[in-house]
């Protein structure tokens, strides 16, 4: 355990009175302080989707214009609901399952579908980090030839058709066997000697080497002609519902909301830690970190669209698994020093990947801890180890560029969405806590939040993202994804959803080892609740335990 | 590259980039704020602690009876 002697000045790790209290209960672990958590709330939200995803989408959705809806959406969602995160975390001290179950009893099985919904990532987000640690060895000779396309699915995936296969890619299990037994090390560590401190590495590294590469992309011949294809703005596609939906999605998917990680990681920081202002710091990162990607991406697009005689428009493979590995081996073979260029990419790719992954296990680590009783090291070593059994046996096999696909698909757009959609009402309409929460976030250094955090966070972001779920259900029943079959699409995509369900439900059953419910939460100052929640009466809930006194220090 | 994606660029990076600068600056402000305002808070109560305990009531940080050392 590493919690923070000076922090930690009772047996419960709280400042009796002034933060909540967990009777009983062994010092809850914390960061050393607030540069550990925002680097490591950043190595979660900057992950693949960064680099893979925001270029492609931006692309394709008015270039240039579609950063209006995109900050639209930041600011209207996307650190909005990062707060919201931050504020249960924070202050009902605990993992997603013990935060719901501590703001409201029934709320436990929430907390549990967004465990369970970490653990359907898991398994698959992992096996795109080995793809990427062997590109990286690949870039040295360029092991892809000529063609990186044939070699990515014949001779690197070996990839079939849609199923279930037993047939074993050596090639992908030993660097899938590798990213387990670093991540399980990483996690078995802790949260401050082991999350942080990889983060505290992970986040400049990955940082100089993107920009290493970002400058060198820009150098490259033609780049200018991607550049300029990136950020040459479309604005007819502002009047396109389809782009400010898109818009929302990438925000969204890439700010690691609402399935449990900035509940689990805020959960960690001390009681007196700026939260709002920390809140904007991790989205302008994120946001930053995706628009260097789309400068670099779109410059080495260029010179690639340059080496072949073709329009940039005329590009394929902007985005996803094929950009990143069948576009970019091919920008590498082409150009002079292209193995440093791999390195650069591959590296970051790997890098951003990982601290993304170890934010997910947490999610699945801390509630397993809280709920069995278990050390840190007793839930990486199991966690890990049943999720890397699991993981192994799907994704080294013929079949793992499909299942990926169909999981990532399925457990994204129904899933993440539907457990965003949930939260944000329970807490704004069912519960009716947006204001105690609110009056949580104020207490404490940092930007002050108004009245419109709560109409954002409970009209606004409920209401798009009901939209986006209900539009992604439609068009996963409408047709078969990408063509594949029914049943593999029912088994591993509407399959994974109900895995998730699955163990909200037998999770939420189990006993608790050591009662969640031992618990006061932090107080909130009088002043900062009434002004919260003067557009109505507090909760009950809020009512009983508003103390007479305001917080102290 | 056109004058327009030149334009759109240079303000993209502003806003994104500038945002994240002041959210910086920001950040790094209250948490000074914050500290000294700890640090007020400390003086007061020291000085608090020390008026009562010349008028011969013992403060929060005046040593325990029989002169034991703090842990």
């Amino acid at each position: 355990m590493s919690a923070t002697p000076s922090d930690s000045p009772t047996p419960a790790g709280v400042h009796p009175g002034k933060g909540g209290s967990v009777e009983g209960h062994a010092p809850r672990e914390q960061w050393s302080g607030q540069l550990g958590f925002v680097l490591a709330a950043i190595g979660s939200a900057v992950g693949l989707g960064n680099i893979w995803r925001f270029p492609g989408v931006a692309y394709e959705n008015g270039g240039g214009a579609f950063l209006i809806p995109y900050l639209v959406a930041l600011l209207t969602a996307g650190i909005p609901i990062l707060l919201l995160d931050y504020s249960i975390g924070h202050r009902f001290r605990g993992s997603a399952p013990t935060a719901f179950r501590r703001l409201h009893r029934r709320a436990e099985p929430l907390g549990w579908f967004q465990v369970g919904v970490s653990c359907v990532i898991i398994l698959y987000y992992t096996v795109i980090i080995a793809w990427s640690a062997s590109y990286l060895v690949f870039s040295f000779t360029r092991a892809w030839g000529d063609d990186p396309g044939a070699f990515l699915e014949t001779e690197y995936l070996q990839a079939t058709k849609p199923g279930i296969s037993l047939d074993v890619v050596p090639q992908v299990l030993v660097p899938l066997v590798l990213v387990w037994v670093v991540t399980i090390a990483i996690l078995a560590l802790g949260v401050q000697k082991g999350v942080e401190r990889a983060n505290k590495v992970f986040i400049p590294l990955l940082l100089v080497m993107f920009l290493g590469l970002v400058i060198r992309a820009v150098t490259l011949d033609g780049a200018m002609d991607g550049l300029n294809a990136f950020f040459t703005p479309d604005w007819s596609a502002l009047s396109d519902p389809g782009v400010w939906i898109a818009a929302y999605s990438q925000i969204f998917f890439s700010l690691s909301i609402a399935f449990g990680i900035m509940i689990t990681y805020s959960s960690y920081l001390k009681r007196r830690a700026n939260l709002t202002s920390t809140g904007f710091v991790v989205g302008f990162a994120n946001s930053s970190f995706e628009l260097l990607a789309g400068i670099g991406v779109f410059a080495a697009l260029g010179f690639m669209a340059f080496q072949t005689g073709v329009d940039v428009s005329e590009v394929e493979n902007i985005a996803g698994v094929t950009l990143a590995f069948v576009a970019f081996p091919q920008i590498i073979s082409m150009m002079p020093g292209g193995p440093v260029f791999g390195v650069l990419f591959f590296g970051s790719l790997t890098l951003a990947g990982l601290t993304s992954l170890l934010s997910i296990l947490q999610v699945v680590s801390a509630a397993v801890q809280e709920k069995l009783g278990i050390t840190p090291r007793q839930a990486a070593l199991r966690i890990g180890g049943v999720a890397a059994v699991l993981s192994i046996a799907l994704f080294s096999t013929t079949t793992a560029l499909f299942l990926l696909d169909t999981m990532d698909k399925y457990i994204n757009e129904v899933g993440v969405v539907g457990s965003a959609v949930v939260m944000t009402l329970v807490l704004g309409l069912v519960l009716r806590r947006l204001g105690e929460q609110r009056a949580h976030l104020n207490d404490r250094p940092g930007l002050r939040l108004g009245a419109w955090w709560s109409v954002l966070v409970g009209v606004v972001a409920p209401a798009v993202l009901a939209f986006m779920l209900v539009q992604g259900i439609r068009s996963l029943l409408g047709e078969p994804y990408e063509g594949y079959p029914w049943w593999f699409l029912n088994a591993f995509g509407w399959g994974v959803v109900g895995l998730a369900l699955l163990v909200a439900v037998v999770m939420t059953a189990l006993r608790w080892r050591r009662s969640p419910d031992d618990f006061t939460p932090a107080e909130l100052s009088p002043r900062a609740l009434r002004r919260a929640t003067s557009a109505g009466p507090p909760s009950p809930v809020t009512r009983d335990r508003t103390p007479e006194q305001g917080e102290q220090r | 590259m056109t004058t327009t994606a030149v334009l759109v660029m240079v303000v993209s990076l502003l806003v994104v980039w500038g945002g994240l600068a002041l959210s910086i600056w920001r950040l790094r402000r209250d948490t000074r704020q914050d500290a000294d305002a700890d640090a007020d808070a400390d003086a007061d109560a020291d000085a608090d602690a020390g008026a009562g305990a010349d008028a011969g009531t013992p403060g929060p940080s005046a040593p325990p009876p029989g002169g034991a050392p703090q842990p």
